[in-house]
């Protein structure tokens, strides 16, 4: 059987940053045969999750597919989810409007860069950061324990938890 | 009207195809009433690079010399190179085709060969077998079958019966049933009172028609022709006399280093010039195209020269995509006089236009099948017109035949990786870090 992931991303296709990390953590740490495809619509901002060119870019991918099944999966920064009564709100909202489309919630708290890198990152590095992730391989070193966490409201990602759905890892030490 | 046309061919055990993979090239349902492969004859296989695209064209290479060459599986060069062919975990190579043989009466004629390692320097048949039916929802008879060298027969004339068991007496494990029977078949044809038997008599005349009609072009790397030539010109030295034969059934044509027999080199003069008009298709200025040979005591050595306007080139140093075609010529004749043509990368070194101007033609005009390997994605466009015509090889040696999409056309969606088993999970940033130098 063969399947399609699709990974809707919050950045845009110039930076790409989160692309970066997803697709070299998932190359790393699932085997990735002939049977998967891997695809990315990217939003250009959270905000836009439920815009136009997303759902387009969505059914595109759905309906260029020829093999069994596509399973969509948002990936979300929770930013900070514990203070701000406005993060909370917005995942609470995103969080409901996959379950109601039967998408996939992947999210990062607070953000991709501080799961994966330990360190937040400002906007104008976020590229920069990205590319010297995969040229050093730095996903090699990555704390698998980090992201496979429940509670989204500590630091971390149920980023394997969901992708253990649809994948078989590695035997990665 | 006489018709040959392979409807399928399965193959296993061959590089690293270690599961059965099976191209079609028909659709499933056949019989003489509604026998027509007029939209069938051109099929293209793609696939990443090391899938076994080579494998699939290296296969039919080895049934056409299993068919062909008596000495096939005695000689101890092909004996070297089968071995490393043949699959290391299956140990045995198994090839089967359905073809469709057509002459007053239509016949469906099934041909499966498995070839097994028993050591390095022994490979021998362990099963050959012949069946045909009439249609496709007709049961399959048995016409002739070998296991392990013990043969078996469906024949009412005990004639007939005595005359194969003879002339295939312990050689089954080495020769195929078809090269033995081949010359002593037809030249006592009418002595051995074929009528009696005529469905078996019919399968195995289909079946030697099937042998003859059957090329294979590898790739230069792949095809072994320069080795062949050498051992060719090695002993054409010792003993100053070749089988000729042997030399103009080379199938390439080479700019340089054809060794042609006296006998055949008219022929030889009128497919180089039949050459000239096809090369100047693609090169309109090239003015002629002169042989230049060498008396060897029976044959020439020929090298191609090309004359332009005010200069002339010899073969060897002309252009890598002008060499490329003149390889491709004799094939591609092949494929117009009706026989099945398998071609290795059919679309290297040759530009894009006149490459799907050149399967446009076949698809039209051709009368036989051509089946090639690809990595070009413009011949897409060309051959989504036919059908059965794109298939595509993953990398769990999976055949994925083409199926419309939509409005989709194949090339958009093999390009972006939407083709099952073809996902293409590669981005501009995998390449990060691997060019770096070590400081």
């Amino acid at each position: 059987m063969s399947i399609q992931l699709i990974f809707c991303v919050e950045t845009n296709k110039k930076t790409n940053s989160d692309w970066y990390y997803l697709s070299s953590v998932i190359h790393q740490f699932y085997r990735i045969d002939s049977s998967v495809k891997l695809s990315v619509v990217y939003m250009d901002g959270k905000n836009k999750y439920k815009q136009k060119s997303v759902i387009n870019g969505i059914k595109e991918f759905r309906n260029m597919f020829t093999g069994d099944n596509t399973y969509v999966i948002y990936c979300f920064d929770t930013d900070d989810i514990v203070n701000s009564p406005k993060a909370l709100s917005f995942m609470k909202e995103v969080e409901e409007y996959c379950l109601r489309n039967v998408f996939d919630l992947v999210w990062f708290n607070r953000d991709i860069e501080n799961v994966l890198l330990g360190k937040g990152v400002s906007n104008s590095e976020k590229a920069t950061y990205a590319i010297d992730y995969v040229r050093k391989k730095s996903y090699v070193h990555l704390n698998v324990k980090m992201v496979e966490k429940e509670n989204r409201y500590i630091e971390g990602s149920n980023l394997f938890k969901v992708l253990d759905k649809y994948l078989t890892r590695k035997d990665v030490q | 009207m006489k018709q040959i046309f392979l409807l399928s061919l399965r193959l296993c055990g061959i590089k690293n195809i270690d599961k059965e993979i099976e191209l079609e090239f028909y659709k499933k349902v056949v019989s003489k009433n509604n026998f027509d492969p007029t939209n069938y004859k051109v099929k293209a296989i793609y696939g990443e690079n090391g899938v076994g695209k080579t494998a699939i064209i290296t296969a039919v290479s080895v049934l056409t010399n299993l068919l062909n060459n008596p000495n096939y599986l005695s000689n101890s060069e092909s004996l070297v190179l089968l071995n490393e062919l043949i699959n290391k975990k299956t140990n045995e190579l198994s090839i089967s085709c359905e073809f469709v043989y057509q002459t007053n009466v239509f016949g469906i004629y099934k041909y499966s060969v498995v070839l097994k390692r028993v050591s390095d320097r022994k490979i021998i048949i362990s099963e050959e077998k012949l069946e045909m039916q009439r249609s496709s929802s007709a049961k399959w008879s048995n016409i002739i079958c070998s296991q392990n060298g013990v043969l078996s027969l469906s024949v009412s004339s005990k004639k007939l019966s005595d005359f194969i068991t003879e002339s295939t007496k312990n050689l089954l494990l080495t020769q195929s049933l078809i090269v033995l029977l081949k010359d002593s078949f037809i030249s006592n044809a009418v002595m051995m009172d074929m009528n009696k038997d005529s469905s078996f008599t019919e399968a195995i005349f289909a079946m030697i028609i099937f042998s003859l009609k059957v090329y294979s072009f590898l790739d230069k790397e792949d095809s072994h022709d320069d080795y062949v030539f050498n051992v060719l010109l090695e002993y054409l030295e010792e003993n100053q006399r070749i089988d000729s034969s042997d030399l103009f059934s080379v199938n390439h044509l080479r700019v340089s280093n054809m060794i042609i027999p006296k006998q055949t080199f008219i022929s030889y003069e009128n497919i180089v010039s039949n050459l000239k008009d096809f090369i100047k298709v693609f090169k309109p200025d090239l003015k002629d195209i002169y042989i230049d040979r060498k008396e060897l005591k029976d044959s020439y050595l020929c090298d191609l020269v090309f004359a332009y306007d005010d200069y002339q080139l010899h073969g060897e140093f002309e252009s890598t995509g002008i060499k490329k075609l003149v390889r491709l010529y004799k094939a591609l004749c092949h494929v117009e006089n009706g026989d099945i043509v398998f071609i290795d990368e059919l679309d290297a070194n040759i530009h894009d236009v006149y490459l799907c101007k050149l399967l446009e033609y076949f698809i039209k005009f051709g009368k036989g099948q051509l089946c090639f390997t690809t990595h070009n994605l413009g011949p897409m466009e060309v051959l989504e017109s036919s059908k059965k015509s794109i298939d595509f090889l993953s990398r769990d040696c999976t055949i994925v035949p083409w199926i419309k999409n939509g409005n989709y056309s194949v090339k958009a969606l093999y390009s972006k990786g939407m083709i099952e088993k073809s996902p293409f999970n590669l981005e501009s940033f995998s390449f990060l870090g691997m060019f770096q130098g070590k400081e």
